[in-house]
């Protein structure tokens, strides 16, 4: 467990040949995703080969699937967070211009951010980024969302429960 | 989160720590009990360290200068995965998030508070005699025609001087309480603001302008809508001022949070005795003796890590 054997290539490059067709075509069924589907099929393979011992994967269709899912929906929540953030742009009292690529990194950044904090409500996000980010008070925080300072603590307390979790996951 | 494995009331607990230390609120005592935690099992400083390592996922330097109400205007964007579930079952569920006003309160000199553990009394200029319960911040704003006490925190009982030139007002978020002369009470938590009527009588005007007319003997809720549970007083709503907490069959949670505005440092329930319902009178300015009387009349065990850190759980 966790020794990266030669051992484990091979076996991808068996797994590879007989399931890269069949994962296109589960992709394209059933996530209705047409265009991208060998796209994705080729950087879920990418995944696992980066798996710290991927001779040992017993299930190799599960895996896949559920990596391609993934895969799948973390390419809509960037478009989703991307088309929001151009928005908020696009509304911006003073108008905003940055170039291509740092709005690349931004939305880049987004998407971490969100899958960091993916289960908070809104109030717990808004007062983790205005601590965070900001460096308001807990009391500047709780006038601001209108909730009481130890309703902030709480929802402070429940974002940094994410972080732990954020790292915890591969 | 149910992604929480059992043996994680660690994470719970250093979730905890973490956010009473970034509170502009925590005592070097506080700080000090934290270390002996950290210091009482490896996994705890592990833990502590892993977290961290999340939140740096924060100075991404993509995200520095971008304004944090972009940054969560980007992240509210429905979901095109929930889209796409929602949408097979013909359902379509919008949450919209109230970012809440812009409104600093930092010019606000003139402001009255209390901390943990603390209860004071005022004389406001007109001779009204104040009483903040612990944890509790008020604003006051007299001027030729009005006396207006905006209430942010927590909780007061108010006497109001006679002035029939002046009407006096507490304000919360969720509306007004108006009144000539009279003795109230008045308690705000996130959802609602409840009025206890002690002397006279006053009108509640809700911030949509539903309006009720409470009596002496009465006590009501408001929320920005509307008023609701008009109803006698149980009697133990102003044990605060005397510094006893008076509680007639209520849950054992909400005593808790009674507490909590007397106590320093972490006070964690366990869900599974929460709703458990109890009655007595407990000395608020000694939680520890407050906490043993409970221990004896309920199937609970109070379990102290430290004197900052204590958990309530089942026996």
């Amino acid at each position: 467990m966790g020794v990266r054997q030669p051992l484990g290539y091979p076996l991808i490059g068996q797994m590879f040949q007989k399931d890269y067709e069949w994962l296109c075509g589960s992709i394209r069924r059933t996530l209705g995703c047409h265009h991208g589907a060998q796209d994705i099929a080729s950087e879920t393979f990418l995944k696992v080969l980066s798996l710290p011992d991927p001779a040992s994967i017993r299930e190799p269709r599960a895996l896949l699937t559920t990596i391609a899912r993934r895969l799948v929906y973390e390419g809509w929540r960037r478009q989703d967070l991307e088309r929001a953030y151009l928005e908020s742009l696009a509304h911006a009292p003073v108008p905003v211009h940055p170039s291509p690529e740092e709005r690349a990194l931004v939305i880049e950044a987004l998407l971490a951010v969100d899958r960091l904090l993916d289960g908070l409500s809104a109030k717990a996000k808004a007062a983790f980024l205005y601590h965070q980010l900001d460096g308001l008070t807990y009391s500047q925080i709780g006038e601001r969302l209108q909730v009481s300072t130890s309703r902030v603590q709480q929802y402070m307390a429940d974002a940094f429960k994410r972080c732990y979790l954020a790292m915890a996951q591969p | 989160m149910s992604l929480l494995r059992p043996e994680d009331t660690v994470v719970e607990e250093a979730a905890l720590w973490m956010a009473l230390l970034q509170s502009e609120h925590v005592s070097a005592q506080e700080r000090q009990a934290f270390e002996v935690w950290c210091a009482a099992d490896a996994r705890h400083r592990q833990v502590i360290d892993q977290m961290s390592g999340g939140m740096r996922l924060l100075r991404n330097h993509a995200l520095q200068g971008v304004p944090s109400e972009r940054l969560l205007h980007s992240l509210k964007a429905p979901s095109s995965r929930r889209r796409f579930v929602a949408g097979s079952l013909g359902v379509v569920a919008l949450a919209a998030l109230f970012l809440g006003r812009r409104q600093g309160w930092l010019g606000d000199t003139d402001e009255l508070y209390t901390g943990t553990g603390e209860r004071r009394h005022f004389t406001l200029d007109d001779g009204s005699l104040l009483t903040l319960n612990a944890q509790s911040r008020v604003i006051p704003r007299f001027d030729a025609n009005l006396r207006l006490l905006e209430l942010q925190d927590g909780e007061l009982l108010v006497d109001v001087a006679k002035d029939p030139a002046r009407p006096f007002v507490v304000q919360t978020r969720h509306g007004q309480i108006r009144a000539l002369g009279t003795q109230f009470l008045v308690q705000r938590d996130d959802e609602s603001t409840r009025l206890v009527m002690l002397h006279s009588r006053v009108e509640v005007i809700t911030r949509q302008g539903a309006r009720q007319i409470v009596e002496a003997g009465q006590s009501v809720r408001f929320d920005e809508q509307r008023t609701f549970g008009l109803g006698p007083l149980k009697g133990d709503e102003v044990g605060w001022t005397q510094g006893r907490l008076e509680v007639h069959d209520r849950a054992l949670s909400e005593v808790i949070d009674s507490l909590r505005s007397y106590r320093r440092g972490i006070l964690r329930l366990s869900p599974d005795v929460a709703r458990l319902r109890l009655s007595g009178i407990y000395p608020l300015d000694d939680t520890d003796r407050t906490l043993q009387l409970l221990q004896n009349s309920l199937p609970i065990r109070v379990t102290y890590h430290s004197d900052y850190w204590v958990s309530i759980e089942a026996r």
